[in-house]
């Protein structure tokens, strides 16, 4: 099972971003789209895309707190689960610390692609440029 | 020979590959999993629904590697997903058979495997809902259900519904202007089908433990009985067809009935992208669930880039992503096809859930 998400980085954190997704395995250049919250300048950068538990389960392992996701306790304990059950233990890029704590994780099971995007930036008061 | 015989034995033994001969051209086939990669260099094919795409094979022509020309994306947050579902999709619904989904709301109980049970709060919905698209015109929304300590479940389309007796077979209590039908199955489970009119446009879908035969009265459950959900299935007419099962947006089945492949670009960032082999001017069609649309005079520079996303393919109309649904296929060819070659090339995508030119 996948859970749409939206992944907001500030933009001075874009390079810092793209490193550790791709030492996560994601390739380069995930962050493509340009965010602004003055509708002028590019402040942030976004990726939307579909994660599965076993994401989660390494964002919780690199210290992110999950409630910042919306998750509830309860949500946090099967991920938890995940994160406990993942042989070997994940390895966490150097620098996700300080990159997931710039990070927004938005996390949707009923919207998807371009509604999830919108909705987000709507939340946050950011246009796409 | 009936024509008609004819023409479908035509579409049937068509293969889109067979336009190109020596004219260059790209053709990318989502109906088709066995060209699709999980990973952007062809090492890991896609094997199920709701896997992401990362390299989708040229089929205009044996291409050695299968890379070349070849769209791809290397970003694993940019790649679009893989699903299928039959050539007509009926089943409004999705998590048809998984009510413990969020897709479900829960309202004074809850699901484990296929068991709603209320719980003890004293209220007039112990129910589970979905919002889903609204049919137009008559509608008929069924269950599969099954006694397991309430003997009376309603389904509701927003306020309108029934009560059915899934413990003797009866139907109970239906609001005005619709109607109802209980079948026994095997197993002591129930097919109940609410029919509703035209005059429903409602988009939440509703079922209910009752304690009576009248749909909305209060109760408190016991924390312990409940009712067993199988399936369920929401659909346009006036008629109970066969189930397709919607296992999530991505994969929708029905026995007996092929599903056909098709990508679903997120129209934000997803992006699969070639060079193009050589130079070309010609047409590019893009067929989808919703439409397919062909435009003409299309040119592409040799080395030039070609992308299917984030919400057009290169050259064409902006926003065509958008407008044509999931799609089944794209084509680019050097070339102008005859109107002949048009209609025998949408015949074949239609044949795999495409919808017409608009």
């Amino acid at each position: 099972m996948t859970t749409s998400a939206v992944l907001i980085i500030p933009a001075p954190y874009k390079a810092g971003a793209n490193a550790v997704g791709e030492a996560m395995g994601w390739g380069p250049d995930n962050y493509t789209i340009p965010l602004s919250t003055d509708g002028e300048t590019v402040t942030h950068w976004a990726c939307r895309t579909d994660v599965q538990p076993s994401f989660l389960a390494i964002l919780l392992a690199a210290g992110y707190d999950l409630t910042r996701a919306g998750m509830t306790p309860e949500q946090i304990a099967v991920v938890q689960a995940e994160l406990d059950a993942m042989t070997p233990a994940p390895v966490i890029p150097p620098g996700a610390s300080t990159v997931l704590a710039a990070m927004d994780v938005c996390l949707s099971e009923s919207l998807w692609g371009i509604d999830h995007m919108q909705a987000v930036m709507g939340e946050k008061n950011m246009v796409r440029l | 020979m009936d024509q008609a015989v004819i023409r479908r034995r035509r579409v049937g033994g068509f293969n889109p590959a067979g336009l190109f001969g020596s004219t260059e051209g790209l053709w990318f086939n989502f109906a088709d999993i066995s060209s699709l990669y999980q990973d952007n260099l062809a090492a890991t094919p896609l094997t199920a629904p709701d896997q992401s795409i990362g390299l989708a094979a040229d089929r205009s022509r044996v291409r050695s590697p299968i890379t070349t020309a070849a769209v791809a994306q290397a970003s694993a947050g940019l790649r679009p997903k893989w699903g299928r579902a039959p050539k007509v999709k009926r089943n409004l619904l999705t998590w048809t058979e998984d009510f413990t989904n969020a897709a479900w709301a829960k309202a004074n109980g809850s699901v484990s495997g296929t068991r709603f049970t209320p719980n003890t709060t004293a209220a007039v919905q112990h129910r589970l809902d979905q919002v889903s698209a609204i049919p137009a015109g008559p509608q008929v929304f069924w269950a599969e259900l099954k006694y397991a300590g309430y003997q009376w479940a309603s389904l509701r389309i927003g306020a309108e519904g029934a009560a059915f007796d899934i413990l003797n077979g009866v139907v109970g209590g239906i609001t005005s202007g619709a109607t109802a039908t209980i079948t026994s199955l095997a197993n002591g489970n129930y097919l109940c089908a609410f029919f509703a009119p035209s005059a429903v446009a409602n988009a939440t879908i509703r079922i209910n433990v009752e304690p009576s035969d009248t749909i909305g009265g209060q109760f408190a459950g016991n924390g312990i009985n409940g009712l067993d959900i199988i399936r369920a299935q929401r659909e346009a007419g006036s008629t109970i067809n066969s189930y397709q099962k919607v296992t999530n947006a991505f994969d929708v089945t029905e026995s007996g009935v092929p599903s056909y492949g098709f990508i679903r670009p997120d129209l934000v960032d997803d992006v699969l992208t070639t060079t193009m082999p050589a130079a070309q001017t010609g047409d590019v069609a893009v067929f989808g669930r919703t439409a397919s649309r062909i435009e003409s005079g299309i040119s592409y520079l040799s080395g030039a880039s070609f992308s299917i996303g984030a919400t057009t393919v290169t050259g064409m109309s902006a926003g065509v992503l958008s407008s044509v649904g999931d799609v089944v296929g794209i084509l680019a060819i050097g070339r102008a096809l005859t109107t002949a070659e048009k209609a025998t090339l949408l015949a074949y995508y239609q044949a795999r859930g495409a919808g017409a030119w608009i």
